[in-house]
């Protein structure tokens, strides 16, 4: 994680991973740019946290991978998420928007 | 993680190790590549972009650690990891590496043999039977207890055989024929015999190995006498030399002519009979061969068959168990009561038990507990020892590699690792050794099957214990070195390296008392075996050469009852003492009085004698008059027996002078009197004559008591002027011309029958003597270790005493009697545990108690001697240090 970003929650990292890769299959150097870009820079991911992240979900299923040509004719190992990863982000989603909805609550609160 | 994802990780961690470990190098070059390139195209140089690019990546040995561990199955990792680490540990240690498999060897292997010969005696059907968990033995019983087993009778067999709770039932009687195959060449064979219903194979489940088998199916077809018979395997081959050879072959059974119809399945044999020789004959031509009645199959009074049967489906043990009660409960009311005297007949019963063992003596593995405790124990008595000697050598090891595990705990290994790496090391040593023991299990198999009826577990139900007992004795022998090892830290061990290594020894030494301890009642035993074994192979011969005397052993249960048989010994006798080249014909009972303790009369003048309480234990021998004479033994004093004997009002006895020194302490023996009970009743012997104590004798076999002409002898001893091989033949014509149904079991020389005893006593003491030897030279291996141990230790300390005037010789006197305690306490424990190995002895074998203390005495001094080399070689060691360049090392 970057020094200048705010601290990922535990446990989110999966869930970020989870759905960008939903929305596009990509390697682990492009999956981090698109992070830092989403975010517009907010978040960071390093490598240290990254590919542990994707090695762990590809062990449990929740993720695949394949080896392709990029477009700049270099091999990489590209990473989409499988049907029981699709479960498990709607699942991580709903968990995190009663969290996030439960934390809003009670920051409104004066 | 579902249960299939769980499995592909295994997989994957141990089938695609490298190429996970390749694709994770290469995607996280990748990783870098893409972000120099963004580098580069920001307009770095391509060198300063890569350096900023694995700058920013991080720690890429780190990561891949990291990644490992998300990956799963790291555990095969480590484990690969600790086990090369534990072989380039055992090449840099290769002595104690070699002890130590050794001892696992035994161990393990030791446990191999024993498990894989009492399984099946316990758990598995008898050799050459089907295991079938529905195969049951109906047993008859009787007595309070029920443990006295009676035979059934053949209503009652057909009874079973009604009940629905058996698919079929077959029974078989034993009986000891005589067998003449008519080919002129050989002997009258005595066969052990079973007469069977006609169903028996069949019950069985045995599929004959040649032939048809039997005409008759019905299993209570009896009416009609079929003279047919299946032969067992190993006689097939040796008679006809293949089993469809056999077929068709006929041969006289107690002089009945049969035709062989069937070989039996290999292996096959109702009691291990110890020749290759085993018959099953119909039933129904038991009368016409045994000259017996035809009311056996009709009368419940005739008891004489045992039952075999296969349980119906569904059907179990106990839902038969009743059944065959009320049955049995049936046939006793229905049989006459006998009532003779005091004696009534014992309500008879029955049960069913799982068929396991053999056929003729089936029984209950409760039953055999104590047979089967005492197994075990000498299974865990020879684990304990090699478990002990491991132990003791590891935590020798470990000491020495204190620094080392220091270290390894100052880098920041867990004590966890580090014992988990030790543990590697002793199972990697433990399988190794199981290994090891099961090439020599299949040694012992093979040897075990060829030269004994047994049959031995599955190798691969043996393979399963095997590496079971691997796996236990590893974590025994190894877990407590290992948290031994990793107790103290570098600081600790750094500071004072001998506080720790006292501690570390001490409990090494712990280990070595307890091997020598363990040895000694190992030793005793098998020593105490091998006297008991020796005992039985001797033939007494005088001072007659044993090449002039020719045993001839009769059977005599197979010739009892028949025409032709043992009363036409007399008859044999008179031809054989008129044949040219014999000398004399002396008459023997085939085996002496069992074992009986005598009383030695009080002196008294006048007056009847009375006991005196003093018992004295003898194994008479029977021999007739005139045998001292024939066999030139020396009468001292007195007399031989004479004829007149038999109307004396006390039982004759002659005595040797062994007899008179040992019991008598050299004073008058003639008209002695002694003592021996006889049930209710006092038998009074006395001595009439004393003889020259005879080579060959057992220190038992002093005393001689008359045969008495009322019982058949037995055996003939024949002494020859011409050498005694030159007469076989002529007494073989004779023999088979005057007693046509008396097999012959034993027919030469002396010399012959000594140099076979030789040969079996050689093989059955060097096996034991290697098994003992073995124990003691790993105890003393150990002691070895510990006080190597202690002089690498205190190396700095003797070039100090040394430098200050100690002498050599007080140098290697610390050492040795260090040692030498160790050995001694290890003996003083050990003592009450051969006492209790050798009351143990004495009491459920019945091995003499006379020479123990010998072998007791012997046994101690051999393993204080053994345990003085095993302690003076190191010692010498100590007492040669240079002080200079101990000092200087330190």
């Amino acid at each position: 994680m970057s020094a200048k970003s705010p601290s990922l929650l535990q446990g989110t990292l999966d869930l970020i991973v989870l759905q960008l890769l939903k929305s596009e299959p990509t390697n682990g150097y492009e999956l981090a740019q698109r992070i830092e870009a989403i975010s517009r820079e907010a978040l960071s991911i390093n490598a240290g946290s990254l590919y542990p992240a994707l090695y762990r979900l590809e062990a449990r299923d929740l993720i695949s991978a394949k080896w392709e040509e990029s477009k700049t004719g270099r091999r990489v190992k590209v990473y989409s998420v499988t049907a029981s990863g699709r479960k498990e982000l709607t699942e991580q989603r709903d968990e995190w928007a009663k969290f996030a909805g439960a934390l809003s609550a009670i920051l409104k609160t004066t | 993680m579902s249960v299939y994802g769980e499995a592909r990780a295994w997989l994957r961690a141990v089938m695609l190790r490298r190429r996970a470990e390749r694709e994770m190098h290469e995607e996280m070059t990748a990783h870098i590549e893409q972000a120099a390139a963004r580098f580069v195209a920001r307009g770095m140089s391509e060198r300063d972009a890569l350096h900023a690019a694995r700058k920013e990546f991080g720690n890429v040995a780190l990561i891949q650690e990291r990644s490992r561990d998300s990956r799963g199955g790291r555990w095969v990792d480590n484990l690969r990891a600790d086990v090369r680490y534990a072989l380039r540990h055992f090449a840099r240690t290769p002595l104690t590496t070699i002890t130590i498999l050794f001892a696992m060897l035994l161990g393990v292997g030791g446990n191999a043999a024993l498990y894989s010969v009492m399984q099946p005696l316990l758990f598995r059907t008898p050799p050459g039977v089907p295991n079938d968990p529905s195969l049951v033995m109906i047993r008859g019983t009787e007595g309070p207890s029920g443990r006295i087993y009676r035979e059934l009778s053949y209503p009652e067999l057909l009874d079973f055989a009604a009940q629905s709770v058996f698919a079929a039932v077959a029974g078989f009687r034993a009986a000891d024929v005589a067998v003449d195959l008519g080919s002129g060449a050989e002997d009258i064979l005595s066969v052990r015999t079973n007469y069977v219903t006609p169903n028996f194979f069949n019950v069985l489940g045995a599929k004959l190995a040649a032939g048809p088998g039997f005409m008759e199916t019905r299993y209570d077809a009896h009416e009609l006498a079929e003279l047919t018979v299946v032969v067992d395997y190993k006689f097939a081959v040796k008679q006809f030399g293949t089993p469809a050879a056999a077929i068709g072959k006929t041969a006289r059974v107690n002089g009945v002519l049969v035709t062989i119809v069937g070989v039996a399945p290999k292996r096959l044999v109702t009691m291990p009979h110890g020749a290759d020789r085993n018959f099953w004959i119909p039933v129904s031509a038991l009368p016409a061969i045994e000259h017996t009645s035809a009311n056996i199959f009709a009368s419940d009074d005739s008891s004489a068959f045992r039952s075999i049967a296969r349980l119906a489906e569904g059907q179990t043990v106990v839902s038969a168990m009743p059944v065959v009660r009320n049955l049995a409960a049936r046939h006793f009311a229905a049989r006459a009561p006998v009532q003779t005297g005091a004696s009534k007949v014992q309500k008879a019963d029955a049960d069913v038990i799982r068929l396991r063992g053999n056929l003729e003596v089936g029984s209950d593995p409760s039953e055999t507990l104590w047979g089967a405790a005492a197994v075990v124990a000498l299974d865990l008595l020879i684990l304990l020892v090699c478990t002990t000697t491991v132990s003791s050598l590891l935590v020798g090891a470990a000491v020495t590699r204190r620094h080392e595990i220091g270290i390894r705990l100052a880098l920041g290994a867990s004590r966890v690792r580090i014992v988990r790496q030790l543990l590697t090391e002793t199972l990697v040593l433990a399988l190794a050794g199981a290994i090891g023991g099961l090439l020599l299990f299949t040694v012992i198999r093979r040897l075990l099957e060829a030269r004994m009826e047994v049959e031995v577990a599955s190798p691969w139900s043996t393979v399963g214990f095997t590496a079971a007992v691997a796996l236990f004795t590893a974590l025994l022998s190894g877990l407590s070195p290992a948290l031994h090892a990793t107790r103290q830290g570098l600081a600790q061990v750094l500071k004072n390296s001998s506080a720790g290594a006292t501690s570390r020894s001490r409990l090494q030494r712990v280990f070595v008392i307890a091997q020598i301890a363990l040895a000694q009642p190992l030793l005793v035993s098998l020593v105490m075996f091998m006297i008991f074994v020796s005992g039985e192979f001797r033939t007494a011969q005088g001072k007659v050469d044993a090449e002039r005397l020719l045993v001839v052993r009769f059977d005599a249960w197979s010739a009892r009852g028949k025409t032709g048989g043992l009363e036409r010994i007399p008859a044999i006798i008179r031809r054989l003492e008129s044949t040219a080249g014999v000398r004399a014909v002396i008459p023997q009972s085939a085996n002496s009085f069992p074992r009986t303790y005598i009383e030695l009369a009080s002196a008294n003048v006048g007056g009847a004698a009375s006991p005196s309480g003093t018992r004295v234990q003898v194994m008479p021998a029977e021999i007739p008059s005139g045998y001292f004479r024939a066999m030139d033994v020396e009468v001292l004093s007195g007399r031989e027996f004479i004829v007149a004997d038999s109307a004396s009002p006390f039982t004759p006895i002659i005595v040797s002078s062994r007899f008179v020194h040992d019991v008598l302490e050299d004073g008058p023996a003639i008209g002695r009197r002694f003592y021996r009970r006889i049930g209710p009743w006092m038998d009074t012997l006395q001595i009439v004559g004393v003889v020259a104590a005879e080579h060959g004798r057992d220190n038992l076999e002093q005393m001689f008591m008359r045969l008495r002409t009322m019982r058949r002898p037995e055996a003939l001893l024949i002494r020859t002027i011409v050498p005694a091989a030159s007469v076989i033949p002529t007494v073989r014509n004779i023999v088979r011309n005057e007693a046509p149904m008396l097999p012959v079991v034993t027919l030469e020389t002396v010399a012959q029958q000594n140099r076979n005893s030789r040969s079996d006593f050689f093989q059955i003491s060097m096996a034991s003597a290697a098994g003992g030897l073995t124990t003691l030279l790993l105890g003393c291996v150990g002691l070895y270790a510990v006080v190597a141990l202690a002089v690498g230790q205190r190396k700095r300390e003797i070039g100090i005493r040394v430098a200050l005037g100690a002498q050599q010789s007080q140098v290697l006197e610390l050492f040795f009697l260090n040692g030498l305690k160790l050995s001694l306490i290890g003996l003083f424990i050990g003592l009450p545990l051969s006492a209790t190995s050798l009351h143990l002895l004495a009491t459920q074998v019945g091995m003499p108690r006379s020479n123990m203390m010998f072998v007791t005495a012997i046994v101690a001094l051999m393993v204080i001697g053994v345990a003085s080399i095993a302690t003076w070689l190191p010692a010498r060691k100590a007492a040669n240090v240079d002080p200079l360049v101990a000092l200087r090392a330190e």
